[in-house]
């Protein structure tokens, strides 16, 4: 599949060419949003916002080779959006995370502890770990440097490493 | 169990979800409810139409300054900032020569040649700064009409000082 050949298509207006190229890595989409969303409805939807944001706006895109990049981008945006739209994304207050630690009683999600990071290092560790991505994409995707996108990993890792420790070590 | 290691795993359970099945035809009837893009795609600007019209609005600027000796040349003998001098010289002169023609005689005004090559390099400069902006800047009026605007009324500015019309 030539990505280039396709986005010039898609620029042009040929909306199979976009839908062929999102097909084409369906699983990776619809995984990203997942991990965002939690439930496959939800995820269905973003990625319905995300194909006509794309629409609309890919001409906007200076280099067709980057086209995945940005549409993750983009639909990273989605997710946030629906999420705060939703008022289903709580941020945790600063000084409140206590309240906000795992209860072993509810049993162990791994996802959920995730989410109750602060934005910027749940985007990291779904990225780097859910979505396999590089510390030069996640730059790319989250627009700061690498070096902040190391020390978001660094602190989220040691945040849960402190919060599910004992769960981990009990189950190991 | 270590908790980057227990991530991968977390994150290879989802990577073998299956999307829904009516995926597809979801996303189809999202951007089916998109209306066509009836008006021209908008390409981007060219690379070198900002540094175009960075030189040619410096090689403008060149011309317009290097006016200046010439402009100093083209004050008329007779104007405000000479007159005193000029006519002192002339009473010096005529008490020199013993001429007794008549002090309230003034000196003959000189005839300043107008800058009309440099005038029309200026004209020309703008003319093609301007050409540019309508070639690249088409379609995006909120930033052409501005620019036009602009060049408009800087060459003309420039122009008439060039002509000297504000001394008139």
């Amino acid at each position: 599949m030539d990505v280039r050949k396709l986005v010039s298509q898609a620029k042009a207006g040929d909306k199979d060419a976009l839908l062929d190229l999102i097909m084409a890595r369906e699983r990776e989409f619809f995984g990203l949003s997942y991990v965002y969303m939690r439930n496959e409805q939800d995820a269905s939807d973003v990625l319905q916002d995300m194909i006509v944001i794309l629409y609309t706006r890919i001409n906007t895109l200076k280099k067709n080779s980057a086209f995945y990049s940005w549409a993750k981008q983009i639909l990273v945006r989605c997710c946030l959006t629906r999420l705060r739209r939703d008022k289903r994304w709580q941020p945790i207050p600063v000084g409140h995370e206590e309240s906000t630690q795992h209860n072993p009683e509810q049993g162990l999600d791994l996802l959920d502890a995730v989410h109750r990071l602060p934005d910027a290092q749940r985007d990291v560790i779904l990225l780097f770990y859910y979505d396999d991505k590089t510390f030069e994409e996640i730059s790319e995707i989250l627009q700061c440097p690498v070096g902040t996108v190391k020390s978001r990993l660094h602190q989220a890792l040691k945040k849960l490493k402190g919060r599910l420790g004992d769960e981990y070590r009990e189950e190991a | 169990m270590n908790i980057e290691k227990r991530l991968r795993q977390d994150a290879q359970r989802i990577s073998q979800m299956q999307p829904p099945k009516d995926l597809r035809a979801r996303l189809q009837a999202s951007l089916d409810s998109v209306p066509m893009e009836t008006k021209p795609i908008q390409r981007p600007v060219r690379r070198w139409f900002t540094p175009a019209i960075a030189l040619l609005s410096a090689a403008m600027f060149l011309v317009f300054v290097t006016m200046t000796p010439m402009i100093s040349d083209m004050i008329p003998v007779n104007s405000v900032l000479r007159t005193g001098d000029v006519l002192a010289d002339h009473v010096v002169q005529e008490m020199e020569s013993g001429d007794d023609r008549s002090l309230s005689e003034q000196p003959t005004t000189s005839n300043p040649t107008l800058p009309w090559g440099r005038v029309g390099i200026f004209v020309g400069l703008a003319l093609l700064t301007g050409t540019l902006c309508v070639v690249e800047l088409k379609g995006r009026s909120r930033i052409l009409l501005p620019s036009l605007a602009t060049l408009a009324i800087f060459a003309a500015i420039c122009i008439a000082y060039m002509l000297n019309l504000f001394a008139l």
